[in-house]
């Protein structure tokens, strides 16, 4: 199955399962969680269901694309329902049906993983989802989000999309990857990911990063003041991938590390209180809306 | 007789709640019954990832009747002409009974009058009934989480319940889960097993599941596992790697055990031992073979001739998957591990002194410079210590070189990847680059132990370079303000403290904390001007941090909490306690042989007797020899020479240095016995309180310098009975 159409094929999937189809959010990103379409929205009391695919950038994982198994610039497919439905675990079983992949003819199984999003104030439990042994999906029933207890609870299914490709298409690298009948992965993002790598890596001004850390920090912060957390939540990512930057230049340790994630979570969390404050302002809107 | 069963459906449970449940289950369950009046044969939970049970065989139909005695009035209260009064007709009707039927009784107080009342026991049925939601609601674990719109809270959301007393459905709700849960007879099999799975009656629960493709028994599911695993081993000449923790998890990994064998190509045995082991068993469950049982090399650098190019695999596959099965695992194998051939090439590239040199530009924490700096400051303490324990020349060496490379490996890619391996990866890298075996194996120790319970420092290098790196932390950390508060100790100085106390004592070695200290904090004013640091302030703090973890240690392994007080307490100085650990530990050890041999209570005895007294005399508490202070001509009976002579014998001892003096003293207390019942109750006793004040003054000096004698073992004061 080319990838192209795993994605065309979940979206299918989705739809068919009432969920929004949705499209990647437009600010660097770490994971398809930090989207406001799950972060936010899996916020209050207002049920959702939502699918989109989401680019997450890891700096650290860059690897010049020499390393057929990772790169800094890679998919997800990101799945929010919430409240969590009953039988969640069968209806994501079929979405791997559409992709060919058959339970009977693998050993599929849900193995503990609890999620934590340092950065995000965020937690909840869940498994990795492994298929012959390589985990292809992060299955997670949300308890906390930005310091704020779920009620209810949303269940946040994360496909990693080129490994279910290679495992689908049978390859050794991702960038051998089809991506269409014609291009394969490498030849669109191959040329990106050795420019970017060099930039994470060394080409970067940790001098300059920390000086945008500050300034996406004092901006979100003055934003959650303002009671505007959409454009908050912006900041607070760009400071979540400004660290990250700084952390592919190796210039902080495990100690300071700590320190820094402590003052994005602590706005984290000030946008989520912001933003719930801000849907019960509207009188939580969706809550009248039939269930999806 | 009858046989229950209860079935608590999940999804996929935490390998490890599986496993813990079981034992709390049959507690909770069989504290019920007892308090509920019902018998039972046998009572036994098991377990699978998808589900909880626990069957009762050989339960009653009903509770037991519950028959009890009451007491009413006084006889004669009750009856008047043998009447019944008022009194006995409102009792009787409490109890459900005639005034016949009331008995009169002789008792303490007289005669009474009493009623036997009988409650009738309750179905079986009904009882269980009520008492499930119970149990599901009291199991514990880690992390219970929420799920849907529901309040209820368990290990995995709860999807089905089977109840059932022999064949009838014992009727429960559960409404605080989202969907409430009502139970049924219908379980459900393995998840390839189509459909639901309907148990005829309790008694059929394993064999009709089995016949679903789940092993519900969890110990035999892990003797299946056990005895697949070792025949392949055998098949392949070689040994599990298969430490205890991995097999328990893999016994709750899978409802359906299958063995798949995978190789990989021997290419990776390029790759250390440790790095493949790690992959295996922390990354994929795999189950590593191990060449032989003889102890590998933890310096090794290629794992050929340690570990197998194969791997065991615990699947909850179908057997006609199994190729498909392999495949796939072998696959993600390789993948896995060509990513760390390429980490370990990409630093190999590298030397250790460039990495070194890397530290530089590592923030350790605000304020503390980088993890150059804290390799620096590492390196003094390494020094110190080497010359404050008057190390060997040959160690002091190797410490010495070893101190500022330690860190190196931090900034390794291998370790970016499995931050497990730190140490391991900088030790071969240093071996391979032509460091000495002590300093590569000192790099590697230096993180030991990681934990409670984990392996201490077997090279005296290593033990040394441990000791500097927990000091530098504590004191770093320390320097910045920061505390380990409740639950919120995110540098780990705890286990830092820990780690330092457990290493010594383990060595044995007698290190003056309070010297070390006192230096350390005039070195760390110098090197953090910004920090503001008060170096007596910040090693008090210190030192009362390790005293606190010298005393939770001790208790953790088991000494009663009245030794620890009375050696590690808050009575006793810090200086006393921390010139020498390894001395404070070999007092506690003695105190609680001296308890388990019942020595102990004559000792205090005497102690405690002459300690009260001693209050009120006139004597430094460190004055241990009564030479100069206790003035024979003031004697007025020879059981006050008794006693001087009894603190003669015991100055010899107490003013000695060392740890072979406390067991002599501790024999000579208790010995002295008999000489201080003399001298306060015997013939030729004295009166203590006398009103002559040179002569009170003499004999209060006698007791106290006896409590001050004790002290040097104890504060005995802090013992209990």
């Amino acid at each position: 199955m080319l990838f192209q159409d795993i994605i065309a094929s979940l979206n299918r999937f989705w739809a068919d399962q009432g969920c929004l189809i949705l499209q990647p959010y437009d600010t660097e990103k770490g994971a398809g969680t930090m989207s406001p379409h799950t972060v936010l929205r899996a916020i209050g009391p207002e049920p959702w269901a939502v699918a989109y695919p989401e680019p997450c950038r890891r700096p650290t994982d860059g690897r010049y694309g020499d390393n057929p198994n990772r790169a800094q610039h890679y998919f997800q497919y990101q799945v929010l329902i919430k409240p969590s439905p009953d039988a969640i675990q069968e209806t994501y079983l079929a979405s791997l049906e559409t992709l060919g992949i058959h339970a009977a003819e693998h050993d599929i199984r849900f193995v503990e993983d609890n999620w934590e999003s340092p950065t995000l104030g965020a937690w909840g439990v869940g498994w990795e989802v492994w298929l012959d042994g390589m985990e292809v999906t992060q299955f997670t029933y949300f308890q906390q989000c930005g310091g704020l207890d779920c009620r209810p609870v949303s269940i946040e299914i994360t496909y990693g999309l080129e490994r279910l490709a290679m495992y689908l298409q049978d390859v050794e690298s991702i960038w051998d990857l089809r991506w269409n009948g014609e291009r394969s992965y490498g030849d669109i993002w191959l040329p990106f990911e050795k420019g970017q790598c060099t930039y994470n890596f060394e080409a970067s001004n940790p001098e300059r990063l920390l000086q945008l850390f500050a300034l996406h920090e004092a901006e979100a912060a003055d934003l959650v003041a303002a009671g505007l957390p959409a454009p908050a939540l912006d900041h607070v990512l760009k400071c979540s991938h400004t660290f990250n930057l700084l952390e592919a230049r190796g210039v902080i340790s495990v100690t300071e590390r700590t320190a820094t994630i402590g003052r994005i979570r602590h706005l984290a969390r000030q946008v989520a209180e912001a933003w719930l404050e801000e849907r019960r302002a509207l009188g939580f809107p969706l809550l009248g809306a039939p269930p999806a | 007789m009858a046989t229950f069963l209860l079935e608590i459906g999940t999804e996929e449970l935490p390998a490890d709640f599986v496993r813990l449940a079981q034992p709390q289950l049959e507690a909770i369950v069989a504290r019920d019954l007892q308090d509920a009046r019902l018998s039972w044969d046998s009572l036994k939970a098991s377990g699978t990832p998808r589900r909880l049970a626990v069957t009762i065989a050989g339960l009653p139909e009903r509770q037991q009747d519950l028959i009890e005695e009451r007491k009413g009035p006084p006889a004669q209260q009750a009856f008047r002409d043998g009447q019944p009064t008022p009194a006995a007709l409102g009792f009787a009707r409490r109890c459900g009974c005639d005034p016949e039927q009331l008995e009169i009784r002789d008792t303490d107080k007289g005669p009474f009058v009493f009623a036997r009342t009988t409650e009738a026991g309750r179905s079986a049925e009904a009882v269980l009934a009520s008492c499930i939601p119970g149990w599901i609601r009291s199991l514990q674990g880690r992390r219970f989480m929420r799920w849907g719109d529901g309040d209820g809270r368990f290990s995995r959301p709860l999807r089905w319940l089977v109840a059932l007393l022999d064949g009838a459905v014992v009727p429960v709700q559960l409404t605080d889960v989202d969907p409430p849960l009502t139970s049924d007879r219908l379980s459900r099999g393995h998840r390839l097993h189509q459909g639901a799975v309907m148990i005829p009656s309790a008694g059929a629960y394993a064999a009709t599941l089995a016949a679903a493709d789940v092993q519900v028994d969890r110990q035999a599911r892990g003797q299946m596992i056990r005895r697949e695993l070792e025949a392949a081993a055998t098949r392949a000449g070689a040994e599990l790697d298969l430490p205890g923790a991995l097999f328990d998890e893999l016994i709750d990994l899978v409802e359906s055990p299958r063995l798949i064998e995978g190789s990989i190509d021997a290419e990776y045995l390029a790759l250390p031992p440790e790095v493949l082991s790690t992959v295996m068993r922390s990354h994929q469950r795999y189950v590593p073979l191990r060449l032989s049982a003889a102890k590998a090399d933890p310096l090794a650098l290629v794992a050929e001739g340690v570990l197998l190019p194969r791997f065991l695999c615990i699947s909850n596959g179908l057997e006609a998957a199994a190729a498909t099965i392999r495949r796939g695992n072998v696959r993600v194998l390789r993948a896995r591990l060509a990513d760390a051939a390429f980490f370990l090439a990409a630093d190999r590239r590298q030397s250790s002194a460039e990495r070194v040199e890397a530290l530089n530009r590592v923030t350790f924490a605000e304020g503390l410079g980088s993890l150059a700096d804290r390799s620096q400051r590492l390196a003094w303490l390494a020094d110190l210590l080497c010359r404050s324990l008057e190390i060997g020349d040959d160690t002091a060496t190797a410490v010495r070189r070893a101190a500022p490379l330690c860190k190196h490996d931090l900034v390794s890619q291998m370790v970016g990847e499995f931050p497990e391996l730190q140490g391991v990866m900088g030790a071969k890298y240093l071996l391979a680059e032509g460091e000495t075996r002590t300093v590569a194996l000192a790099v590697l120790e230096h993180y030991q132990p990681r934990g409670a319970g984990d392996a201490l420092p077997e090279s005296e290098a290593g033990a040394l370079l441990a000791l500097a790196e927990r000091l530098e932390l504590l004191l770093s950390i320390f320097a910045r303000g920061e505390r380990p508060s409740g639950s919120s100790d995110p540098y780990a100085l705890r286990r830092a403290g820990n780690g330092l106390l457990q290493i010594l004592w383990d060595r044995g070695w007698s290190l003056d904390l309070v010297a070390v200290m006192a230096a350390a904090t005039a070195h760390w004013q110098g090197l953090l001007p910004a920090l503001a640091i008060q170096p007596a302030a910040l090693a008090a703090d210190l030192l009362e941090f390790l005293r606190q973890r010298l005393a939770s240690l001790l208790e953790e392994e088991g000494f009663s909490a009245d030794l620890v007080q009375a050696v590690a307490g808050e009575s006793v100085s810090l200086e006393r306690l921390l010139r020498d650990p390894a001395d404070a530990r070999a007092r506690v050890e003695l105190l609680r042989r001296l308890r388990d041999e019942e020595r102990l209570p004559l000792v205090q005895a005497v102690v405690q007797r002459a300690s009260r007294l001693a209050e009120q005399a006139d004597l430094a508490a460190d004055l241990l020899s009564p030479a100069g202070v206790v003035d024979p001509a003031l004697f007025a009976s020879p059981s006050e020479a008794a006693v001087l002579s009894v603190l003669e014998r015991l100055a010899v001892h107490a003013a000695a240095s060392g740890t072979a003096r406390y067991d002599p003293l501790a024999r000579l207390l208790g010995e002295s016995g008999a000489t201080l019942s003399a001298f306060f109750d015997g013939d030729d006793s004295v009166m203590v309180m006398c009103d002559e004040p040179e002569v009170r003054r003499n004999r209060l000096r006698l007791l106290a310098v006896l409590r001050n004698q004790a002290a040097v073992l104890a504060d005995f004061a802090r013992l209990g009975g």
